[in-house]
């Protein structure tokens, strides 16, 4: 799995992969959670190379956004596809997630 | 009516669902399905293996699934079986109160992408048919279908055709 992590201030910016399933949810879990940790508690999660994720991989997002919260932060999405966002809107998790178009957007209004 | 099918074989190990998921899309690609149309039937799919390995095998590797796709020209059918615990019932709508509370998006996604759901025990085999009618390529997918009942577990029909050339994804 390849989760490419950079910082944009204070805000931690990961790249997903192309797929997100049951395979990679631990190694994805632990290794957001230590991003989160090592961070502000801001994750932006740029979901512009992720063309499908399964239900172990939004209970992955999920998982991050509590450790986010513990901190004081949030975790923000961002370029998702329309079927990406169709499933987040037929599980309601678009309620529970800030997305924004692009990354620069989500950025902007972070800061 | 032509039918066609495509047997697909895999073991209860995560590892080998990206494969079947890969090979899923491809065989609705050949049954006419639109773009659309093959990643929700595909992600119906992927959501029950899914449960097969975690439900059904308590997420212990090396048990048999095995997946009957047969398609023409009204409808795509997948049959879907494993030898793990007996369900209960369909699970009941879920709901998105807190965060502590979200789960079971799974059947929110099967019941969503396919047009009905049956479940029977056979013997010690559990078996799932997943059934989406091609003459609606764009599925109406309406996040208020959530909450409508789901599935039965009335007997599956007997439309099922022996399986030719089982395609084994183990890896």
């Amino acid at each position: 799995m390849n989760l490419v992590h950079r910082k944009e201030n204070d805000i931690d910016i990961v790249r997903l992969p192309e797929r997100l399933m049951m395979a990679d949810a631990p190694d994805a879990r632990t290794a957001l959670r230590e991003i989160i940790e090592g961070g502000s508690g801001k994750l932006l999660l740029d979901l512009s190379h992720t063309t499908f994720m399964d239900t172990s991989g939004l209970a992955v997002l999920v998982s991050s956004l509590k450790a986010a919260r513990k901190k004081d932060g949030d975790v923000y999405l961002a370029n998702m596809g329309p079927t990406l966002r169709a499933v987040f809107e037929l599980t309601r998790l678009h309620t529970v997630f800030q997305i924004f178009d692009d990354a620069a957007s989500a950025v902007r209004s972070v800061q | 009516m032509t039918t066609t099918n495509t047997h697909f074989r895999l073991t209860s190990s995560p590892a080998e669902v990206p494969v079947l998921h890969v090979a899923l899309q491809d065989a609705c690609g050949k049954a006419g399905l639109d773009e659309a149309a093959a990643y929700q039937l595909s992600t119906a799919v992927v959501e029950a293996v899914n449960n097969c390995i975690k439900h059904a095998y308590a997420e212990e590797p090396g048990h048999p699934i095995s997946l009957l796709c047969l398609y023409g020209r009204e409808e795509f059918a997948v049959e879907i079986r494993d030898q793990g615990r007996p369900w209960l019932a369909f699970p009941p709508p879920p709901r998105v109160k807190g965060l502590d509370e979200i789960g079971q998006f799974g059947w929110v996604l099967i019941r969503a992408y396919t047009d009905s759901q049956t479940y029977v025990r056979e013997a010690s085999t559990n078996v799932l048919t997943l059934r989406r009618r091609l003459d609606t390529s764009e599925k109406a997918v309406d996040a208020d279908r959530r909450d409508e009942p789901c599935g039965s577990t009335e007997p599956v029909g007997n439309s099922l055709l022996p399986s030719t050339g089982p395609q084994d994804l183990r890896g």
